[in-house]
């Protein structure tokens, strides 16, 4: 067996690692530098690994393999997969690093690394079907850190587990169903059947309005950092697959009308979350409609594939995550400070007299996903924006509905912060400094990264367009 | 194996995951569990060696023992031998049982004809009632064990159905995984239920 291979480094040895983070466990600041400590160094290597898989060191030569065979299968993980991965390690230490805060699960840091390990998997397995079973595995694992601690399981993860069981058959049934049928017509009913499973199959994954219901419960159900994490690293794959899907399957991405459906699933998802965020009156609830929001931009941004609408998907992966990161930590680090916010829009009522970078921190996470000028997802946005304007003005008037509704959630969401309920102590009589330096420092550093992705998107933005590079069937270089 | 003793083992078989929805007695729900992967086991051997069918078998009886185990020291199984009256619940659920088998053993033909041409209809008959039997019970039930039962019930019916048209050594271990681990999750479950209600 040849270990000189990429997955036997990003697959086998942090999968090895959280194995050894589960025999240490209950020494819960040990596992969490040890997973954060495994996740940088994994993420720096796939970062300065040259494409070629060859390096010289201490005048040897190193030829890595890209290829690992397990029961008779493959394994393959590219030189061009290596920022993907870079980008997969890089979300595991950050969520890691700030997780230690919370009082989330001492299992975190043992699974969150199984899990990115398992996200590398379904990216490498060949034939890439397979990657259906290992999704369902991910799933299994996950429900263990959604499942909040001293609570029975809610109903939110179990119609999360049941949605997600029930989109595995789906995937590896269409790949069967259209095996070495390339070259049969378009309006072959196999090929009808293998597509329509394959987006049932996505949909269920994803959470495609209208299969979102289970979404917010889950938020309300969990603790949001490690909603966050679970839900930001499975998008982000997923995203990633339904791209290898559309990138080897010729008659998938050759079907009449299959990106016109995904910009109408993708419109109309982001029309659903924008119109039930605005109503919202849990604030833990807000991260699933913001995840559902970007899931829409996502679907539409491959629905729009041929007009730039792969780039804009590539240059909204970070930022993405970056907004997202912000506001679970700031709701978690509210929710730690003052645990009397009981979770209710009521409860954080004058909030930013007490605390103002808190407060403000939030407010920008949100501003930066509602896509405003010199914010991080501004860039990205702005191109589907102007894809789908130049396109047809059907979608424009349903977008511009979930944009508002968006932006007036924000509105009231400021309003609440700044308007101090009369029957609460004046904020004088509040404990003062509850924001410690570091948390203040943490939450503008994160504000100036957005501010710098939105002003300089050419430099901080452009570098991860080569998330897109393993397509090259699907986007043709040049 | 005769076609008769296999049509015997296809109605054990669906007849094993009919109590599993209608009946809420916990003892009779997990040795129905065993008696369904033992007739998966006796039914695959069509498409399957004895060797690869008796994987699913011991994972199957390991998934049985591991939920009655759960159970067990939970202190929540009561006597097989209890008398409970029949509810209306339990009624309207047999009813629904009986159109789900009819509706599997009705469309197996047609589904064999355009879509599966490789499986026999028998096995299509069974695994499509498995799947039907498993997305009603994971539709219907929030309790952690019927759950469980209905998601294993309803991989069960996929598996079957796959085994007759495709074979990998690693997609096979994936599903003993993802068998195992359902298993595992569906007794963390039982054990959150039971803590946080005697808390």
């Amino acid at each position: 067996m040849n270990l000189l291979t990429t997955p036997s480094i990003w697959i086998l040895l942090p999968i090895l690692l959280s194995l050894l983070l589960s025999l240490v466990h209950r020494f819960h600041k040990l596992s969490v530098w040890i997973a954060c400590l495994g996740s940088l160094l994994l993420a720096v290597a796939a970062f300065i690994f040259p494409q070629s898989l060859e390096f010289n060191l201490f005048g040897r030569k190193f030829l890595f393999d890209d290829t690992f065979l397990i029961f008779n299968r493959e394994l393959i993980l590219t030189g061009s997969q290596l920022k993907t991965i870079a980008m997969l390690y890089l979300f595991s230490f950050l969520w890691n690093i700030a997780g230690m805060r919370f009082s989330v699960s001492r299992w975190f840091p043992t699974i969150s690394l199984a899990i990115t390990a398992l996200w590398i998997t379904t990216l490498a397995v060949k034939p890439f079907l397979y990657a259906a079973v290992i999704v369902e595995l991910i799933v299994l694992i996950s429900t263990l850190l959604l499942t909040p601690r001293g609570k029975q399981a809610g109903s939110g993860v179990m119609r999360y587990l049941v949605s997600q069981t029930v989109a595995m058959p789906l995937i590896l049934l269409s790949g069967w169903m259209v095996t070495g049928i390339e070259t049969a017509p378009s309006a072959s009913p196999l090929i009808l059947r293998g597509t329509v499973l394959i987006l049932l199959g996505f949909s269920l994954w994803l959470a495609i309005f209208p299969l979102h219901t289970w979404l917010p419960m889950l938020a309300d159900e969990t603790h949001p950092w490690v909603f966050s994490f679970i839900f930001l690293m499975q998008q982000s794959s997923l995203w990633l697959l339904l791209l290898e899907f559309l990138d080897q399957f010729a008659w998938l991405r050759n079907l009449n009308g299959i990106f016109s459906v995904m910009q109408w699933a993708g419109v109309l998802t982001l029309l659903a979350g924008g119109v039930l965020l605005s109503l919202q009156t849990r604030i833990n609830r807000v991260l699933a409609y913001l995840i559902l929001i970007e899931t829409g931009y996502s679907v539409l941004a491959i629905g729009l594939i041929n007009q730039g609408g792969g780039n804009a998907l590539a240059l909204s992966f970070i930022p993405r995550v970056l907004a997202c990161w912000q506001w679970s930590y700031t709701l978690s680090s509210v929710q730690q400070i003052a645990p009397e916010i009981d979770g209710s829009f009521s409860s954080l009522s004058g909030l930013f007299s007490r605390l103002p970078f808190h407060s403000t921190s939030l407010i920008i996470s949100l501003l930066s996903l509602l896509g405003l000028p010199a914010l991080g997802l501004f860039p990205a946005k702005r191109m589907l924006w102007n894809s789908i304007a130049n396109l047809t003005f059907q979608y424009t008037s349903l977008i511009a509905l979930a944009v508002a509704g968006m932006a007036l959630f924000i509105l009231r969401m400021m309003h609440t912060l700044l308007t101090p309920d009369p029957e609460t102590p004046p904020p004088a009589l509040l404990i003062a400094n509850e924001e410690s330096l570091l948390q203040i420092l943490i939450l503008c550093v994160f504000t100036l990264l957005s501010l710098l992705m939105g002003i300089f998107p050419h430099i901080f933005l452009n570098p991860f367009l080569g998330l897109l590079e393993p397509f090259n069937h699907l986007l043709p270089l040049g | 194996m005769s076609e008769t003793l296999r049509t015997v083992l296809a109605a054990i078989l669906l007849l094993s995951a009919a109590i599993n929805l209608v009946r809420r007695q916990w003892t009779l729900n997990i040795f129905a569990l065993g008696l369904q992967y033992i007739c998966i086991f006796l039914l695959i051997l069509e498409v399957r060696s004895a060797f690869l069918a008796g994987i699913k078998l011991i994972v199957g009886l390991m998934v049985s023992l591991m939920l009655y185990l759960t159970l067990k020291s939970s202190g929540l199984i009561e006597s097989t031998l209890l008398r409970r009256h029949v509810t209306s619940g339990e009624i309207f659920r047999g009813t629904i049982a009986l159109l789900l088998a009819l509706i599997s053993f009705l469309a197996a033909p047609a589904l064999q004809q355009s879509v599966f041409p490789q499986s026999s209809q028998l096995l299509l008959t069974a695994s499509l009632g498995l799947i039907l039997f498993g997305l009603f019970q994971m539709g219907t039930i929030t309790e952690p064990l019927y759950l469980a039962i209905g998601l294993l019930t309803f991989l069960s019916g996929f598996e079957l159905l796959y085994a007759s048209l495709e074979f990998s050594r690693l997609l096979e271990a994936l599903l003993t995984a993802v068998n195992l681990s359902l298993a595992l999750v569906g007794s963390f479950f039982i054990v959150k239920d039971v803590e946080s209600g005697s808390e």
